[in-house]
Formats: structure tokens, sequence, C-alpha cells
């Protein structure tokens, strides 16, 4: 299991991973090194809104 | 499994991850971590791209609303040491020219609520104006009452005849804990010490853009370790949110953190008013813990003894 793992966030590899990928992805590419950590079969990202009369919005990264 | 996205206090949003099984203690606290990292990722990343913009709105904005957005903090929450702040804007359908903002140095920390007259575009405007020549003198190195008088100058010099904006600016004194501020025509603030809400009794002069050439008077504001205070516009206190007592809601909202203490208070003008807000409702809430500049407690983002029980 990854997660049992110490260390299992690897700064320098996520940074690469972000710095490696569009802006429009960086977000997408943690979520998905994310996702693997656990096995997730899904991860999603629900961004909190600016203001009480915006619904917060979804966005389905990898 | 749910895990909040957190910097600072700031609830930039939460990961949701389905998962084959139930997740170990370990895995839990190494995804907590991953996604305090998220939070990182996605503040540099939205300097590039306007998709999480889009993840923040459900209607489109209106022009005014555009330029008063511009207008507000990078960051919303804000948890220090000595301190915990947060602020909220929420706007009418006829956005009415509320602002607010903050800043924090070694020294001090530093705070504005304003209000510009009007609605629309050319209250945006006017409130654009505004809130740049207080940055402006701030980021010069004035002080609050060379920052008041810059900015009435400013304002009385580029706008036209009759334009004005109320504001109030606070100063804290990070090493003594000595508060000061200048009301310009604006509401007073609330103070919750002790469990009793009460108004601070602060004299209140001309809004900036009225009288040029005008100085305004520092006032000494009472400020204690423990103290919350909440500074807001008069859209939270007129028009059809009059029924709203926000005394009332302050003493009831006491045990939450203060982000979410603006967002129940933004709340609770939405529902007075039905959700037709006739003018900006604006608001920021400072708690003060007081005692000298430090570190504050953090487990991914977030300071654990500041966090409400769930819900």
């Amino acid at each position: 299991m990854r997660g049992s793992e110490d260390h299992v966030i690897d700064v320098g590899a996520l940074l690469e991973k972000v710095e490696t990928a569009a802006p429009i992805d960086a977000v997408e590419a943690v979520a998905a090194a994310l996702g693997e950590m656990v096995d997730a079969r899904a991860v999603t990202l629900l961004v909190a809104p600016s203001s009480r009369t915006c619904r917060p919005s979804t966005t389905e990264p990898g | 499994m749910i895990v909040p996205v957190t910097d600072r206090g700031d609830a930039i949003g939460v990961i949701e991850l389905l998962l084959p099984r139930f997740p170990s203690d370990k895995e839990v606290a190494d995804v907590r971590s991953a996604a305090h990292a998220l939070a990182y990722v996605v503040i540099a990343a939205r300097r590039h791209t306007d998709v999480f913009e889009w993840g923040q709105r459900s209607t489109p904005f209106a022009l005014a609303a555009e330029i008063q957005r511009r207008l507000l903090p990078a960051s919303y929450t804000c948890e220090a040491g000595q301190f915990t702040l947060a602020g909220w804007l929420e706007p009418a359908s006829s956005v009415g020219g509320d602002t607010f903002d903050y800043t924090l140095d070694r020294d001090s920390l530093q705070l504005s609520i304003t209000d510009a007259v009007g609605h629309q575009v050319p209250a945006a405007l006017l409130a654009t104006l505004l809130v740049g020549s207080l940055r402006n003198g701030r980021r010069k190195g004035l002080d609050l009452a060379e920052q008041a008088r810059y900015a009435n100058d400013s304002l009385a010099e580029n706008s036209a005849p009759g334009q004005f904006v109320t504001g109030q600016l606070m100063r804290v004194d990070l090493h003594t804990g000595i508060a000061q501020i200048v009301n310009a025509g604006h509401v007073l603030p609330l103070r919750l010490r002790a469990g009793r809400v009460e108004e601070i009794d602060l004299r209140v002069e001309a809004p900036f853009g009225v009288l040029p050439g005008k100085s305004f008077d520092v006032q000494p504001f009472p400020l204690e370790p423990g103290d919350r205070i909440v500074f807001l516009t008069d859209g939270m206190q007129e028009r059809n949110a009059v029924d709203l007592d926000v005394a009332t809601a302050l003493a009831d909202s006491a045990d939450l953190h203060p982000r979410e203490v603006v967002h129940a208070l933004g709340a609770a003008v939405l529902h007075e008013t039905g959700g037709d807000l006739r003018d900006d409702a604006t608001m920021i809430c400072l708690d003060w813990y007081g005692g000298p500049p430090r570190g504050r407690t953090t487990e991914q983002g977030a300071d654990p003894d500041l966090a409400s029980a769930p819900a």
C-alpha cells in the first residue's frame, strides 16, 4: 500500500509535475498524484464560491 | 473521503476522493498533507488562468462586480499568531461599491472597509480610485493620518463633485497591541467582549472626497486580547435588510471561526432580504488574541484549535 510508506509526498516530483503541466492542468496533475496515493477511483476538487449568491462549482481532475 | 484544501485558514475548497477501502490513519494524514500542498498549487496556478474564477461563479458577473472583485485582497481569511481575520462581500444585484482590504508587515496589521456612493460601474470606479490611493499611500510608508489625507485628496482631485466614499482605516501595532482608527463617515464597528456585543463609539468625520485638504483624526481604538471586532457597511443595516439584528447574530455566532462568522452574517442578510440585496453587504471579523508577535499552531493550513466542530 503506497500510503503506508513514510514520506509519501515527494515535493520535488510534485512541483515537477506542476511545472511541466499547463497552468490549467496543474491542479489536475496534483490531484491525480493524490488519488494514486490511496488508489482513489475518482478525485474531485470543489472550489469554494466567492459569494453566497454563487454555488460551489466542481472540477474533475484526472 | 473529503479533505479541506486550505491555506492560513482560507478555505480554497475541498477535495473529494472515492476510495475502494476505508483509509488508514496514515493515508488520511498523507492525503491531508497533499491537499495542503494542493492549496499552494491552486494559489500559484490561478495567476495564469481564469479556470478557478469560473469555478467560483455560478452566474456571470456584471461589469461592476468584475471591477469590484479585483479590489479585494487575494485571500479573504488570514490566520496569524496574534489574530485571525476574515472578510466577506455579498454583492447586491446592483453593485454598490463596497470593498475591504488588509495587509500585514512586521510591525502592524492594517485593514480598511469602504463604501463608495452610488451603484454599478460609477461606484466601482470610485471605489477603484479610493482603494488604489489607500494602497498607494500605504505602500509609500505613509502613516494612518497621511494615508487618510492622501486618499481624501486623491478622490477630491480625480472625481466629479458630489462623489464620496465612506470608510474606516485601522492599524494595530503588533508589538504594543495598541490600535488606532480613522472613521470617515462610516458605520460604527461592533465589539464582542465577554459575550456582550457593543457598538464602539467613535467620532465620525466627513467621508473621503468631500473636503479637499482635510486632515483626519487618528482615534484610539479600544482593543483587548479576546476581543472580536466586526466592521460593517451600511448594506448590513439599512433598506431591505433593516430587520437583521447584527448584534444578536454576532452573539449567536460567538463560537465560530471568523471565516464562518462573516459567512453566517452574509447568509443572514441574504435571508432577511429574501436574496434580493439592494446594497452590498460587507464585513470584516477580527479576532484579536494579543501577546507578542509569534507563529501559530497549524495542521495542513488551518489552526485546529480555531476549527469549529463538524456540522
